[in-house]
């Protein structure tokens, strides 16, 4: 028995769209192009190559895979059009991270990181930072950007309000004269290796514990910059995570992004829109790992017949299914939430982010359960999927650090929970 | 109708800070990375009016409204920085209003065509020419009609170029181009084979171009210092006239001020655009400079070309 086409849905845009069904979403055709723009990407290049990247060394980086991207103007997403972006905003990153993601998610963060990046010279609305940093995404030759907020001392404090005062070996900036000189260790940092520039949280000396965050862009040639040694992760693995030193490094006062003592309020802006981009990768991953497992069970047969019409398949597929229609619906309205409203909104990120990341393992784990041995091997891409699917919990904010701030969302107005 | 301005009495004073230089630095290196590899991409390629190669470089030529505002930024930014190392712009302004670009950029897509010059291997652009044209709307009128708009050079210099040298019969306002912007990489000074091989597609480009637009390219203008650019185009167009004795001028109001203020003989010109065997023979003169690998070569064969006398009008 064949699967029907169209599918039902309650979140596939194109096909809600194209009139099958009606939705409360309506995504604009500047997103929708987007959509398919990555997803031809992600089918037609990054595909073939994916499960070579994951096998490949730690340290190595495919620059080709990145060059396709940018062709395809995935590296000037958020780019204001006037710097020769396509202007777009949360909600078309996000659904351009779901389609790259459903194929690699390493590859999905390579340009998520870069636009990170941009977000925050973004935020901080200085026309000259603009002008100095943002144009060279518009050539056709790829620039990456990074965001250093991970201290090698500890990794979540710079994302709690709570802990700033009693922040440790934070990562300092030393005011002299109209420079500042920077010194410290930032861990993990996606695109540390390979990046131009990264946007780098700091506390301006004088200030206790982290409570003077800055935010600096720093050129990664600049002297005293040490790209570090790259982690050999589980997963994740086409996207590098370097160790970022800074000797000594001085970087023009110019290069304050939102004035100084501002770090945590970019942090937060920005952390909310990444996290709505985050929830939209694990849905990627989701629905990879679910396609995959769909490929295999409407074709393998038991007892006579396809194991998708076996109950207890049917039962793990609508589960899946129903998982990542619940996480997209959730990224979507987050995202809209992000695109329109000032400053963002850290509940309905975190609530998405939350969500998408566990379903990602629950669905990833599912899908190798009807494939069996074959899920187990390589070839298939899913063992890759499945250790991809652990990742997201651990950036832009674990489980726990998400709970912090949804529990607080809800008792901020209501302290006593009525 | 166009309004010439009278100048002004003082340069603004210049509050250069190292904030100030640093943000030009910034911006300079910026462009340095500007790629535009794309723009010999097969999707590209419809739009041009015309694209030759050597072994190292790549010349397009194509009309202002269909470069994509991607590659017109980068367009932009190149014209913008080599005026900046050429001390051609008011830096002031660059830092004040955070330009990365000429500020025209983008807005309306004029008539203009972009005469690009990539180094193949890096996309970078390594030289520039602009065939400015009115727009549309005032292509009909003859170029002796009072109310016509005047040309960027006219402006500059306070003449209405063919009230002083009336030509027969008197074009449309439409067949006349400016050259404007003709302007190479700065670091290409240093290479003589780069620089030259750069003239070369730039002319080629230029006169290809022109070829290309037919009837509706008749008389070419512009202004130029007598040494450089006035030297070289007397090696391809005819009946060259060049007028002295302007004062050309902007008022310190404009970005572009200091490249009338630093660079002196600066002269209006006008000249023929090469027709039928003429611009065949230019042509194939052209493509043969380019393919030539030896620089002495590619001098002999331009220095072979007939060349007219210019012709000089004094105001």
């Amino acid at each position: 028995m064949a699967l029907v086409s169209p599918q039902p849905t309650l979140s596939d845009q194109p096909l809600l769209t194209a009139g099958v069904l009606p939705s409360l979403f309506t995504l604009s055709d500047e997103v929708e192009t987007l959509r398919h723009v990555a997803h031809e990407f992600a089918r037609n290049d990054l595909a073939p190559v994916a499960l070579k990247l994951d096998l490949a060394d730690a340290a190595d980086f495919n620059w080709e895979i990145v060059e396709k991207g940018h062709e395809a103007g995935l590296l000037r997403v958020v780019i204001p059009r006037e710097y020769g972006g396509l202007g777009q905003g949360v909600l078309a990153t996000a659904v351009a991270m779901e389609e790259i993601a459903a194929v690699d998610p390493s590859t999905a963060l390579i340009f998520g990181a870069t636009l990170l990046g941009q977000t925050a010279v973004l935020l901080g609305g200085d026309p000259r930072l603009n002008a100095r940093f943002l144009p060279a995404f518009a050539g056709d030759t790829p620039v990456l950007a990074a965001n250093a907020i991970t201290e090698e001392a500890a990794g979540s404090d710079l994302l709690i309000q709570e802990n700033l005062p009693v922040a440790q070996d934070v990562t300092s900036a030393r005011p002299d004269g109209d420079h500042f000189v920077i010194n410290g260790i930032k861990r993990f940092i996606t695109n540390g290796k390979v990046a131009d520039w990264a946007c780098v949280y700091a506390n301006v000396e004088g200030y206790p514990g982290a409570t003077g965050l800055t935010a600096f862009i720093v050129p990664l040639d600049s002297p005293g910059v040490e790209r570090g040694e790259v982690a050999d992760k589980m997963g994740y693995r086409a996207c590098l995570g370097t160790t970022l030193t800074f000797t000594d490094v001085r970087v023009p006062a110019e290069n304050i992004i939102g004035g100084i003592a501002n770090g945590a309020h970019i942090i937060q802006l920005q952390t909310n829109q990444a996290r709505v981009s985050v929830a939209a990768l694990s849905t990627g991953v989701a629905q990879g790992a679910l396609d995959i497992a769909k490929k295999w069970v409407a074709t393998r047969v038991q007892g006579g017949m396809p194991l998708w019409t076996h109950q207890f398949s049917a039962r793990k597929l609508a589960e899946m299914s129903a998982k990542v229609e619940a996480s997209r619906l959730l990224y979507l309205q987050a995202a809209y939430q992000a695109d329109n409203v000032l400053p963002g909104p850290t509940y309905g990120p975190a609530i998405a982010k939350l969500y998408a990341d566990q379903i990602a393992m629950e669905v990833a784990n599912e899908a190798m359960s009807l494939m069996g041995a074959r899920g187990y091997c390589r070839e298939y891409g899913l063992e890759k999927l499945v250790r991809d699917s652990f990742g997201a919990r651990i950036y832009e904010g674990t489980p726990e650090i998400l709970a912090l701030d949804i529990a607080r969302e809800l008792f901020q107005h209501t302290p006593d929970g009525d | 109708m166009t309004t010439i301005l009278a100048p002004t009495a003082q340069p603004p004073a210049s509050t250069v800070t190292p904030a100030h230089a640093r943000y030009i630095a910034d911006v300079l290196r910026q462009e340095e990375k500007l790629s535009l590899k794309g723009i010999l991409s097969a999707p590209m390629r419809d739009r041009h009016i015309c694209v030759m190669h050597d072994d190292q470089l790549s010349t397009v030529a194509v009309r202002d409204d269909l470069l994509p505002f991607r590659y017109r930024l980068a367009v932009s930014a190149f014209r913008l920085t080599q005026y900046l190392q050429l001390s051609w712009l008011d830096t002031t302004a660059v830092f004040d209003n955070a330009l990365f670009h000429e500020p025209d950029c983008g807005r309306v897509p004029d008539n203009s065509v972009h005469v690009i010059t990539i180094d193949q291997r890096s996309g970078t652009i390594v030289g520039y020419v602009a065939l400015f044209g009115q727009k549309a709307t005032s292509s009909a009128s003859l170029v002796s009609d009072p109310m016509r708009d005047l040309f960027p050079c006219e402006l500059v210099h306070r003449v209405r170029l063919f009230d002083v040298l009336p030509v027969d019969p008197i074009p449309r306002v439409g067949q006349v181009w400016e050259v404007k912007r003709l302007v190479q990489r700065s670091s290409n000074v240093s290479d003589r084979y780069l620089k030259m091989a750069t003239t070369l597609h730039q002319f080629s480009g230029i006169f290809t171009a022109l070829n290309a637009l037919g009837d509706d390219a008749r008389w070419l203008i512009g202004d130029a210092q007598e040494h450089v650019a006035i030297k070289q185009l007397r090696m391809t167009v005819r009946e060259l006239s060049v007028i002295e004795g302007t004062n050309p001028f902007l008022p310190f109001e404009d970005l572009y001020w200091p490249a009338y203020a630093v660079r002196k003989d600066v002269k209006p010109f006008m000249a023929r655009v090469p027709h039928d065997e003429e611009m065949a023979t230019l042509l194939s003169d052209l493509r043969r400079a380019l393919d030539s690998r030896n620089l002495g070569e590619k001098l002999r064969i331009l220095k072979n070309r007939t060349i007219d006398e210019v012709r000089r009008v004094s105001l």
